[in-house]
């Protein structure tokens, strides 16, 4: 148990997105009274960020941003947010945040909740093809779709999915290529890499799997992806969905332990008394997870910063074991996801059929309960998702599904 | 009633993202094609404060609120 903060002390958020200002709230939630500078690497007022790759793609017209806190609350809430003001530095022994402004903020506690950065593909020519994670990077990849009118897509997760949907939509011509057999492989399975799959071919996509990217050629107009397997792909306009890296540079040196992100523990905090991580960057244990992970998903930020703004006001050390939650919208379809699905994981539809647009599937393995993913039917999720809050098990989640549907065989559960 | 269990949607700001429906069915609902979610009640039971307050902060949209609004 750490001391609580006092009312004279000082809270430096660092970054300005869903995890920092969830710290920042939850501080106040948590009755510290103390001043909360919240750093905005980003000019823009913060905003719902999940809407680039979902409904603004899809829209027409100049993006209209939701500003994910108004300024009034921004200011009932007594934080100060600076704006285009982005951390440089760390100094753990006399405990200030160095900005790039040259400020040099004093705090008593630190959030780390400064997020995480497109991974970067480069051409051999040295150019740093687009990706979607800020609202100027959206407004260019509408620009270049509507100019070019054929779009490739490198990388099949999330967002990569979510631009090659959205794009569709407008009439463009998509192709994705992806390193492994199916998409979103490695997060659903190849049973629901595969519905995915078809779910985009129907739609006219053009799928090039098991086509890891070895380079890249060529100039706005005309590039050429050299594949895996010594073909090329020719397209006049490229963006990349490969993922992201924690945004730690800043932090190299600082003593700050680093490893594929922040590390912490399941409280959140980092092996420097005093500072915390929360959000994409944080690289932290988590009771349903066998290795510390980022979960780079946007409810998370959320829940985690609230929690670590609760831990410091309240001086506890109090572990965070939310469920990870992520969704996507793809042609249409809204795809909701809680927990976290194992390699090898048993399959089990619990609810409608794979081939078909609405459909409930568990993920589990050896008496365990790893996960729950469902296309449409999101009314039926609130069980699993609390028996995976509490450790349910896998015996648990199929006598709720034989509860919530009671002709389904039991001899399929095998 | 207490504050507490009272629910509000501002439903121009609605994004029909459908977390909410996700973690309170029973009180928020996404029918097909509407341009925003729906109350299917403007309270909830007791029990279920906490997964409304969680509903309020994983709004995106930040569209859902908690207690009666100002009058």
């Amino acid at each position: 148990m750490t001391d609580a903060l006092k009312e004279t002390d000082n809270v430096v958020v660092v970054g300005a997105s869903a995890a920092g200002l969830a710290a920042a709230d939850g501080l106040r939630e948590g009755g510290f009274e103390g001043s909360i500078t919240v750093l905005g690497a980003e000019l823009h007022r913060p905003y719902d960020r999940p809407t680039l790759s979902k409904g603004l793609l899809l829209g027409r017209g100049e993006p209209e941003l939701l500003e994910l806190r108004s300024a009034e609350r921004i200011r009932q809430n007594r934080i100060t947010l600076l704006l285009g003001h982005q951390a440089v530095g760390l100094d753990i022994d006399r405990k200030f945040v160095i900005t790039n402004h040259g400020e040099t903020l004093p705090w008593d506690a630190v959030v780390l909740a400064c997020g995480a950065r497109a991974r970067v593909l480069t051409t051999v020519e040295g150019e740093a093809l687009p990706v979607l994670r800020t609202p100027e990077d959206l407004r260019a990849l509408r620009r270049a779709a509507a100019r070019h009118g054929d779009v490739t897509v490198v990388g099949a997760g999330l967002i990569g999915l979510e631009i090659a949907a959205g794009l569709s939509a407008h009439g463009v011509s998509i192709t994705v290529v992806h390193d492994t057999e199916r998409p979103m492989d490695c997060i659903v399975g190849p049973e629901l890499g595969q519905v995915i799959s078809d779910l985009h071919s129907k739609h006219g996509v053009q799928l090039k799997m098991s086509s890891a990217v070895t380079s890249v050629t060529g100039e706005l107009g005309a590039y050429t992806l050299h594949l895996v397997d010594g073909s090329t792909h020719q397209t006049p306009y490229v963006v990349v969905g490969i993922g992201v890296d924690p945004d730690v540079d800043w932090l190299l040196g600082s003593g700050v332990a680093l490893d594929s992100g922040v590390l912490t523990d399941a409280a959140g905090q980092t092996n420097v008394p005093g500072v915390w991580a929360a959000g994409d960057v944080a690289r932290s244990a988590h009771p349903m997870l066998c290795e510390p992970l980022r979960i780079e998903h946007w409810t998370h930020a959320v829940e985690k910063g609230r929690h670590v703004g609760l831990n410091i006001a309240r001086g506890t050390e109090e572990s965070f074991g939310g469920v990870p939650y992520f969704w996507s919208d793809q042609f249409g379809r809204r795809f909701h996801s809680y927990g976290r699905r194992a390699p090898g994981d048993e399959i089990f539809v619990a609810e409608g059929s794979l081939s078909t647009d609405e459909f409930l599937v568990l993920f589990g393995r050896d008496g365990e309960f790893h996960a729950v993913f469902a296309s449409g039917l999101s009314r039926s999720l609130r069980g699993y998702r609390k028996l995976l809050a509490r450790g349910g098990t896998w015996d648990d989640a199929l006598d709720l599904a034989h509860a919530s549907k009671p002709d389904l065989a039991r001899s399929a559960a095998r | 009633m207490s504050d507490e269990t009272v629910v509000r949607l501002d439903q121009y700001r609605c994004r029909s993202y459908g977390i909410c429906v996700s973690i309170l069915p029973d009180v928020f609902d996404l029918p097909p094609d509407a341009k925003s979610a729906v109350l299917l009640r403007h309270e909830v039971d007791p029990d279920d404060v906490e997964d409304l307050q969680e509903a309020v902060r994983s709004c995106p949209a930040q569209a859902i609120f908690q207690g009666p609004g100002p009058t």
